[in-house]
C-alpha cells in the first residue's frame, strides 16, 4: 500500500481530485495491484455509507426541547432568586459583623488582635458552611458558591482593611515605642 | 429556506418560544442523526440532540449570520457529542431495545427492503463506531449531510488541509475494520461505481 496514493483515494472518492491527480492515481492503479484491490475495497465501503439513510428524530422530540427549555428557565430563576437572597443576607451580615467590631474595638471592649483572631475563626467556619451549602444546593448552577465565595473574598479584604485601620489607630499596638512622642 | 430560518432564528432571539419551536422542527432530524452516528445508542441520541437545541438556545446571541446556519447548529451537536463520549462510562444496553425501529423514516416497505435497509444500517453504524470521534464527525459530515471540506472545516474548527488528513485516516480504519463484504447481498446492492478515476 502506498499511503501517498491512499490520500488521493480519499480525495478521488470526494471527487476533490484534480485531472492530473485522477491521471497519476489511475496510472498507479493500473500497475499496483494491492492499491487496487484497496480501491476496491473502497469503493464498495464509500457506496455502503453513501446508501445508509438519514434518520428522523423520535416522535415527541420537538416537545421534550420545549420541556427542557422551560425548566432550564425555572433553574435560571432559582438560581436568580437564591442569588439575591444571599447577596442581600450576606450584605446585612457584614455590615452588622462590621458595627459589632467597630463598636468593640472603639469601646476597648475587646483587644484587636482577639477581634480579628476571632473573626478569622469566624471565617473559617463560613468557608465551611458555604461548601456544605454548595453541596446540598449544587444543582442551582453553583449560585451559592459564586455568590458566597465573591461575599467571602470581599468581607476577608474588608475585615483586612479594618484590621489595618485599628492597628493604625490602637496605641500600645505591638510596638509601644512608635507611638511614643519623643 | 435559509432566509426563513434566519427569521424565525431572529424571532427566536427575541424571545419568540414558538419561533424556535419551528427552527427545532426544521433540525431535529439532522441533529439527532448525527447524535445517533456519533453515539450509536437511540435514547443516547435523543437526549444529545435534545440538549444540543438547549445549548443552541441558550447561545442564539453568539450566532453570526454570515455563518451558514446548518454549519453553526451541527457544530453545536458535534462539540457536544464529542464531550458525551469523552465523559462516557460504561454503557449498559438494554437488549430488548430496537433504535433503528422507532425512528426510520414513515414511508411504507417491504419485509425484505425493510430487512436489508437494517442490514445495511447496522452494518454501517458498527463501522462508523470503529472510528475515533474525532475521525467519525468528518466521515458522517461528509456522507449523510454532504458537506464539502470547507464546509466540514467551517463545523469542525479545524483547516481544510486536516479535513482532507482525517478523512484519509479514517477511511483507512474503516476499510482496516470492515469485514470483506464481497460476497454479501450489501455489498453486491452497492457496487461500486466506475465513476472518478475508473
Amino acid at each position: 500500500m502506498h499511503i501517498e496514493y491512499t490520500r488521493l483515494m480519499s480525495l478521488a472518492l470526494d471527487k476533490e481530485t484534480t485531472p492530473a491527480q485522477a491521471t497519476d492515481l489511475r496510472r498507479h492503479l493500473d500497475a499496483c495491484p494491492e492499491c487496487a484491490a484497496l480501491w476496491q475495497e473502497w469503493q464498495v465501503i464509500d457506496a455502503r455509507l453513501a446508501r445508509a439513510p438519514m434518520l428522523a428524530a423520535p416522535d415527541g422530540f420537538a416537545a421534550g426541547v420545549q420541556a427542557r427549555l422551560a425548566a432550564a428557565a425555572q433553574r435560571r430563576r432559582q438560581s436568580y432568586w437564591l442569588g439575591s437572597g444571599l447577596l442581600i443576607a450576606w450584605g446585612v451580615a457584614l455590615a452588622a459583623l462590621l458595627a459589632l467590631v467597630g463598636m468593640a474595638v472603639w469601646w476597648g471592649l475587646q483587644h484587636p488582635l482577639e477581634v480579628s483572631v476571632t473573626f478569622a475563626i469566624l471565617l473559617s467556619n463560613l468557608s465551611r458552611l458555604l461548601c456544605t451549602m454548595e453541596t446540598a444546593v449544587g444543582v442551582i448552577n453553583g449560585a451559592a458558591f459564586l455568590v458566597g465565595g465573591g461575599l467571602l473574598v470581599s468581607m476577608t479584604g474588608a475585615l483586612a482593611l479594618l484590621w489595618v485601620w485599628v492597628m493604625s489607630n490602637t496605641r500600645h499596638w505591638l510596638r509601644p515605642a512608635m507611638w511614643e512622642v519623643r | 429556506m435559509e432566509n426563513q430560518e434566519l427569521i424565525w432564528l431572529e424571532q427566536a432571539r427575541c424571545g419568540d418560544q414558538s419561533a424556535f419551536g419551528r427552527l427545532v422542527g426544521a433540525y431535529q432530524g439532522p441533529v439527532y442523526n448525527l447524535a445517533y452516528r456519533m453515539l450509536g445508542n437511540a435514547s443516547e441520541a435523543e437526549d444529545a440532540a435534545q440538549e444540543t437545541f438547549v445549548r443552541m438556545y441558550t447561545k442564539l446571541h453568539t450566532y453570526q449570520p454570515e455563518r451558514k446556519l446548518a454549519s453553526w447548529v451541527l457544530a453545536i451537536a458535534s462539540h457536544y457529542c464529542i464531550d458525551r463520549l469523552r465523559r462516557r462510562r460504561l454503557v449498559w444496553l438494554s437488549l430488548d431495545e430496537e433504535p433503528f425501529v422507532a425512528t426510520l423514516p414513515t414511508h411504507q416497505q417491504g419485509p425484505e427492503e425493510t430487512l436489508l435497509r437494517k442490514e445495511v444500517r447496522d452494518e454501517v453504524q458498527k463501522l462508523v463506531e470503529r472510528l475515533a470521534p474525532s475521525y467519525r464527525i468528518p466521515l458522517i459530515l461528509r456522507y449523510w449531510y454532504d458537506l464539502s471540506y470547507e464546509e466540514i472545516a467551517e463545523v469542525m474548527g479545524l483547516s481544510v488541509q486536516a479535513i482532507k488528513s482525517r478523512l484519509h485516516r479514517a477511511r483507512l480504519q474503516v476499510a482496516a475494520h470492515a469485514p470483506t463484504g464481497a460476497g454479501s447481498g450489501v455489498a453486491a446492492a452497492a457496487a461500486p461505481s466506475q465513476a472518478g478515476v475508473r
